[in-house]
């Protein structure tokens, strides 16, 4: 995967995504790297590694529940433009987000960006992504089974926009129909597709490294604990949380803030059991995958993009999970179970004391703000109070130097 | 003006609420219709929106004269009796007596006693650790749990540090009391009559009931699977934390006067920004 022809001068870099496919590494890499990445004229603009906010109000024309719509869509603007000023040699924008752009989005995206754009889609074997994307899926909105989900959506793979069940999978997963969509839109010497083998480590920023002309060994994705998959243990427990949370009276601003970000993160941050299973995939749906990877390797070669890598891995049994079906789980570490507790305690703590609540807080927000925002003004008064005790006594002392001095 | 409906202990619930007790309050705002009324003290209340009739509940082991079906049932019956569309059922879950007209109104209001004290949280910072948990009665799972907890949460910003604490209390209680040692059922039977509270309470809240306090203290407890949190005991807990946050806020008034750092002032930023653009 070494042998990549860098991107002419001037390119703008869109890496698309799709979700799961290395994209948190790479915006990892890329972030760690930017001071290295400015001295070899690659900008990777941003004040995060992932901008995803942004990237969601201008391509999908929403945000995250609780967040501004606009204020992310001008912080967008503000990105690119600040990137396009600096006039880099090879500008990088990276999200998955953009792989779910409506016709709008990717329309406002591309004329933004201008004609020197360059989309980058990596992609992973289906059969891989399965029971991440479930499990993600989990921690935001109920999902059934991972029997039933995956029953539901095997079944939708030659008719992607027509499924009930978590409809954005095959959205953003018929990685063929993607490649399809961003040559039509930018043509194919425009579009590169990266295959990622997961057992090489260093094929994916390898590529990118040689898409930016950058030295080898300079992107290294940053080890992250925080994105690791659940166990069917944890999982369950998310998806039990995660079906008790998703109704009133909670809202979706406090289950995304408190739940998502909060809950799903603890979990991920504690080191996972070693005596829980992990998640199994039955094996009929390991063929079944296997059988629409190869479907898209096949659609994907004749795109006109251009591929990096081996098209083979989508439907190479050899990277299959773990195959089988878990036993249904009832209980589970106390420790996992005090992780899922203490990543929305911490999300809590992490409520800003501002002068007031953000708008579009919900209620738990809302009560944790009301808490910091006291101890705040509290202390705010005392430092006050210390500061007028302070003067007084200042100006007490210059009266009595200055009678002294009268006598 | 609201009325707050009270009826007399009845059942396990309002066990404070006898003559004596009222009668010690020496409160204007009290009074009794027995002819309207009966067995039912009324207390007029400023803050509330609507009437609403108060039941003070502890754990669920005190409220059913035994735990079967038919124990939650007769419950289930005398929560209903006392529900009105002109006074609500309002259930607010205390596990500490009531001694206070005060602690009453604040739990009539939905939130949790004592409340939140903002002196006390104010005495510490993020850089304070948050303190080990007691565990009643000595489970090792729920020793485990709390262990865990304290070890993983973080205090991301100075005023937090009691977000954090009562968010780890908050949780550990739940598990506590959750995790049965002395179970008078089978485990088996401790589920089944788990979940029937479970949705005997989910009914209660789908006629208009409504709940505030540790509710989950009105689930009955389980024993602990092999050293193992049952995972909807995991999930009460996390709740709880939220629960607790939600019913222990502190109500700023509006029209406070606020301390503004003069680096922070409007006309002083400006300046700040100004000057930097030069």
């Amino acid at each position: 995967m070494t042998d990549v022809r860098p991107l002419p001068d001037g390119t703008t870099l869109v890496h698309i995504g799709p979700y799961k496919t290395g994209t948190t590494a790479m915006q990892g890499a890329l972030w760690e790297a930017r001071d290295a990445l400015a001295e070899h004229g690659v900008a990777y603009p941003g004040e995060l590694a992932h901008e995803m906010n942004a990237a969601m109000a201008v391509a999908l024309g929403r945000v995250d529940p609780g967040k501004d719509v606009e204020a992310f869509r001008e912080r967008w603007y503000a990105m690119v433009a600040a990137m396009q000023a600096a006039r880099p040699r090879v500008g990088v924008l990276s999200s998955e987000v953009y792989c779910e752009a409506t016709d709008d989005g990717a329309r406002t995206l591309l004329d933004v960006l201008g004609p020197q754009t360059h989309v980058v889609i990596t992609v992973r074997p289906i059969v891989r992504l399965l029971g991440s994307q479930w499990q993600q899926y989990g921690q935001n909105v109920p999902v059934p089974s991972y029997d039933d989900w995956l029953r539901a959506i095997l079944a939708q793979a030659e008719d992607p926009d027509g499924g009930t069940v978590t409809p954005s999978f095959w959205q953003r997963h018929r990685h063929d129909r993607l490649v399809e969509r961003w040559v039509r839109l930018v043509g194919g010497d425009r579009v590169t597709v990266i295959v990622v083998d997961d057992r090489d480590h260093r094929g994916l920023p390898a590529a990118f490294e040689g898409l930016l002309g950058l030295p080898e060994g300079l992107l290294r994705p940053p080890a992250d604990k925080t994105n690791r998959s659940l166990t069917f243990a944890e999982a369950t427990l998310m998806q039990e949380l995660v079906e008790r949370t998703s109704r009133a009276p909670w809202t979706s601003a406090d289950h995304g803030r408190f739940i998502r970000f909060g809950a799903a993160r603890g979990l991920q941050a504690a080191p996972p059991d070693p005596a829980a299973e992990r998640l199994l995939t039955p094996g009929w749906a390991v063929d079944r995958a296997l059988e629409v990877g190869a479907g898209m390797a096949q659609r994907i070669g004749v795109s006109g993009a251009r591929v990096v890598g081996d098209l083979g891995l989508l439907s190479d049994r050899a990277l299959a999970p773990a195959e089988g079906e878990n036993a249904p789980v009832t209980a589970i570490d106390p420790a996992a179970a005090a992780a899922l507790a203490a990543g929305i305690i911490s999300k809590l703590t992490g409520v800003h004391p501002r002068p007031a609540h953000r708008d579009l807080a919900g209620p738990v927000e809302r009560a944790a703000w009301s808490r910091h925002r006291a101890v705040a003004e509290h202390w705010d008064a005392a430092r006050d109070q210390d500061g007028a005790r302070r003067t007084a006594a200042r100006e007490l002392a210059r009266r009595a130097r200055r009678r002294l001095r009268e006598r | 003006m609201s009325v707050l409906r009270v009826p007399d202990a009845v059942a396990g619930m309002n066990t404070f609420a006898v003559p004596t007790w009222w009668a010690s309050l020496e409160d204007e705002r009290v009074s009794r219709d027995d002819d309207e009324l009966p067995d039912v003290t009324l207390v007029e209340v400023a803050d509330l929106p609507a009437d609403r009739t108060l039941l003070v509940v502890g754990a669920v082991a005190e409220l059913l004269s035994e735990p079967t079906p038919a124990g939650l049932a007769a419950w289930v019956a005398e929560v209903r009796a006392a529900h009105t569309a002109s006074a609500p059922v309002h259930l607010a879950v205390s596990l500490d007596e009531v001694t206070s007209l005060d602690q009453l109104l604040t739990l009539a209001a939905g939130r949790r006693w004592p409340r939140f004290d903002v002196a006390s949280a104010a005495a510490h910072t993020d850089a304070d650790p948050v303190p080990p948990q007691s565990v009643p009665g000595g489970q090792g799972t729920a020793r485990a749990y709390a262990d865990a907890i304290v070890a993983q949460v973080e205090v991301l910003l100075p005023p937090a540090w009691q977000t954090a604490v009562d968010g780890a209390a908050d949780a550990t209680a739940c598990i506590s009391r959750a995790l049965d040692t002395d179970p008078d059922l089978g485990p088996a039977e401790a589920r089944a009559m788990r979940d029937a509270c479970r949705t005997a309470l989910e009914q209660l809240e789908a006629d208009g009931v409504t709940l505030s306090g540790p509710r989950d203290a009105l689930l009955w407890p389980v024993p602990a699977e092999r050293g193992l949190v049952p995972i909807d005991v995991a999930a009460d807990a996390a709740i709880e934390v939220m629960l607790g946050q939600v019913e222990r806020p502190v109500d700023l008034a509006p029209d406070r006067a606020l301390v503004v750092p003069v680096e922070e002032l409007p006309a002083r930023a400006l300046l700040t920004r100004l000057r930097g653009s030069r």
